[in-house]
């Protein structure tokens, strides 16, 4: 998705407090609003699918800074300010949580889950797969599956579309004899 | 020989009197009259001239200045947008009249995040990419704030050291919230308590006052930099002294 350009930070990106949790109410809503606008572009230019909380695997646009000012401070400080943000993002639909137990990892709904599993479909009718079964592991690796959007995503994103799908009845979800799980398109 | 002030003596004096003042009234109406019509031939020629130069006056914040300052030294209000006498300003009036409604809407659109004090530069910066190919000056932006004045007490420039804010501060700015500000205008638009410790303030008075401009929203709060429990930006200063090479030029 690279075009050559770099990832354009917002002006806020470089200063310090943009970094902690913000104690005013409407500044906090502001910051977060900014934060959650940020997190959705990086990820979409960078095609990260997944943030991961926890401090000793900190994704780079939480932790990344380019701003000397800021050096030193180069995260969004305090696991309270990770999770009231990681909460507000989900509670925006900009993100699911990949783990609801251990709510450690996100992931990033920089195109909704609607969008996702419309593609999805989409990709399955032009190609004959109508009716058919595939293993939703093919949708993740699988050579038809090469050059598609979703192509590479991870399986918490893959099973939400396709949920998104069975809800619409136009698919199927099973688990093989295998133990391999799959899905089979339903036309309209 | 001496006269003495009898009646006819009083009576003397005062058509004297009123004779002068005839003739005193008579002046002053020349003078009246001279100088309106004085200024009906300045306020013609401005007329004209701004029929002639409107492009340059549209286009060119340094000519558009010079005009301004001389109908402000005419006696014209050029900031007028009512028609009339004013139709031959051609849009000058309208000009301001359409950039302090920007002007206002930068400040509504980014009060949540700087609790209405927006830097003139960073309101001239996004009042710039909002009208890309035209030229603006913070003269320009000055001029627009006067406009706004003349509907209400909304919306003032408040000078901050060398910065210039614009307020759209609901309640007056107390004295100690105004010289929190100016410090940090004059430090990137950051202060803390140590700062205000400097300029001889008590613990007391400086965490109180810095308490204010949290609770008001108009600042951000850095709580991660281990010298500095707390640090309080207001973020438009800030913001704006990024953006400084670039928003310094007029041309």
């Amino acid at each position: 998705m690279a075009d050559g350009k770099d990832f354009q930070y917002p002006a806020f990106y470089q200063l310090p407090p943009f970094f902690t949790l913000q104690p005013h109410a409407s500044v906090r809503a502001k910051q977060l609003e900014l934060w959650k606008q940020l997190i959705s572009e990086y990820c979409s230019f960078h095609r990260l699918f997944i943030i991961d909380l926890r401090e000793d695997r900190s994704t780079e646009v939480l932790t990344l800074n380019i701003s000397p000012e800021a050096a030193g401070r180069v995260e969004l400080h305090t696991e309270k300010a990770r999770k009231v943000l990681a909460e507000h993002l989900v509670q925006q639909q900009a993100a699911l949580w990949a783990d609801e137990a251990a709510k450690e990892r996100l992931l990033v709904l920089w195109r909704s889950v609607a969008g996702w599993a419309d593609l999805i479909l989409q990709w399955a009718a032009e190609n004959g797969l109508m009716g058919s079964v595939e293993t939703v592991q093919s949708l993740m690796d699988g050579e038809a599956a090469e050059g598609q959007e979703f192509y590479g995503a991870p399986r918490e994103l893959i099973m939400a579309a396709l949920q998104e799908l069975v809800r619409r009845n136009r698919a199927t979800l099973f688990r093989g004899s295998s133990g391999s799980e799959g899905v089979k398109f339903l036309s309209a | 020989m001496r006269r003495k002030p009898g009646i006819a003596g009083l009576i003397r004096e005062k058509e004297q009197q009123s004779a002068y003042g005839a003739v005193g009234e008579q002046l002053e109406a020349d003078k009246d009259q001279q100088a309106r019509q004085h200024l009906e031939t300045l306020q013609s020629s401005l007329k004209s001239f701004a029929s002639k130069h409107r492009n340059r006056i549209n286009s060119d914040p340094q000519f558009r200045k010079s005009f301004c300052d001389m109908c402000i030294a005419a006696g014209v209000d050029p900031l007028s947008s009512s028609k009339g006498l004013w139709d031959e300003l051609l849009g000058v009036g309208q000009f301001y009249s359409d950039l302090s409604v920007q002007v206002l809407t930068q400040c509504m659109r980014t009060r949540d995040e700087n609790g209405g004090l927006l830097d003139l530069r960073q309101c001239l910066a996004n009042v710039r990419r909002a009208r890309p190919g035209e030229k603006l000056a913070l003269e320009d932006l000055e001029r627009a704030v006067e406009c706004l004045a003349q509907l209400g007490p909304g919306v003032s420039i408040r000078f901050c050291g060398r910065q210039r804010l614009l307020c759209s501060v609901p309640d007056e700015l107390s004295g100690d919230t105004a010289q929190v500000i100016e410090l940090a205008a004059a430090s990137g638009g950051k202060v803390c308590a140590a700062d205000l410790l400097r300029k001889g303030w008590t613990t007391d008075r400086a965490d109180q006052a810095l308490l204010h401009c949290i609770r008001e929203g108009l600042c951000w709060v850095d709580k991660q930099d281990e010298a500095v429990p707390l640090w309080c930006w207001f973020p438009s200063i800030a913001l704006a002294e990024l953006e400084k090479p670039m928003s310094e030029s007029t041309a």
